[in-house]
């Protein structure tokens, strides 16, 4: 059978100083040591890495064909090399974040309106465990970070990509 | 020798495939969610839901040497959740289960680079064809 072309693209906010604020307060307050830890790590490397200017090399198209993957400079790799992980280290990561809980139950479904002016249904979920849930979006907005940090390029941000 | 279909057939079979997506008033919507699938295409949804894209209205151009194009599909611009994408579901607007697939960065049905999704971000989808095998 001919290869399928299906090609999605993830582009999360950029994380900015009161989110860092946010999450350490949250992993200190955790009580998975694992966790806990796992996510003071990845602080440390997005708060080392935002340290210097964003790369200005030539870029390519992302395979989503939703904005342009700049490279890292070989000197910014090289500064944050230590900090971070490897992509099997990554992938570990999101085994042990995917078991946390969301801190949410369900709660119905809501109407919204797609772009062409047609309706479709979701459905919604209420937040029941604030600590929970700043925990699961912290873990999942740093890993997302690292996983970008590893492919050597800028983080494709929605910011960035400008959507 | 093998049982096959002609091109002509292979482009009405896709054609009915990809047309039962536009049932409904509404539009046909892709969820990304976390986890397996569910074992079988019509059992009831599993994981959390991280994002809804909507495709366009017909859903699909015309179906060609047995494979068909889907149209724009409109990303979801402030996903629900945050996990790992690992598997896709796809519904007409009445909510009918169309079809499904796996998710995974560079593999899968759907393939991410990054497969990771932050609460409040950005998920698309750039390409989405079917195919009907020969």
């Amino acid at each position: 059978m001919a290869k399928q072309h299906r090609v999605g693209g993830s582009f999360a906010p950029s994380i900015k100083a009161d989110d860092i604020a946010k999450y350490r307060a949250a992993a200190q307050a955790h009580g998975d040591q694992e966790v806990s830890e796992a996510i003071l790590e990845l602080i440390e490397m997005v708060e080392l890495f935002q340290q210097t200017p964003d790369s200005t090399l030539p870029g390519t198209p992302h395979p989503s064909g939703t904005g342009v993957v700049t490279p890292l400079t070989d000197e910014e790799k090289k500064r944050i090399f230590d900090k971070v992980p490897w992509k099997r280290e990554c992938d570990a990561l999101a085994v042990l974040f995917n078991a946390l809980p969301d801190g949410t139950v369900p709660d119905g479904t809501e109407e919204r309106i797609a772009p062409n002016g047609k309706p479709y249904k979701v459905e919604k979920r209420r937040v029941v465990d604030e600590h929970a849930a700043t925990i699961r979006k912290a873990a999942f907005h740093l890993l997302w970070y690292a996983y970008e940090l590893t492919f050597d390029r800028e983080p494709m941000t929605r910011e960035r990509v400008g959507i | 020798m093998a049982y096959r279909l002609a091109t002509d057939t292979r482009n009405k079979a896709c054609d009915a495939i990809v047309d039962d997506i536009d049932a409904g008033l509404g539009a046909g919507t892709i969820a990304i969610r976390t986890g397996l699938q569910p074992t079988n295409v019509d059992d009831v949804d599993t994981g959390t839901l991280l994002g809804t894209l909507t495709f366009s209205d017909p859903a699909f151009g015309a179906a060609a040497t047995g494979t068909a194009t889907a149209g724009s599909i409109a990303s979801d611009t402030s996903a629900d959740a945050s996990g790992t994408a690992e598997h896709f579901r796809i519904k007409d607007s009445d909510g009918n289960i169309h079809s499904d697939g796996t998710c995974g960065q560079g593999t899968g049905d759907l393939s991410f680079d990054n497969n990771v999704i932050v609460a409040g971000g950005t998920i698309a989808i750039s390409s989405f064809t079917v195919t009907q095998p020969v």
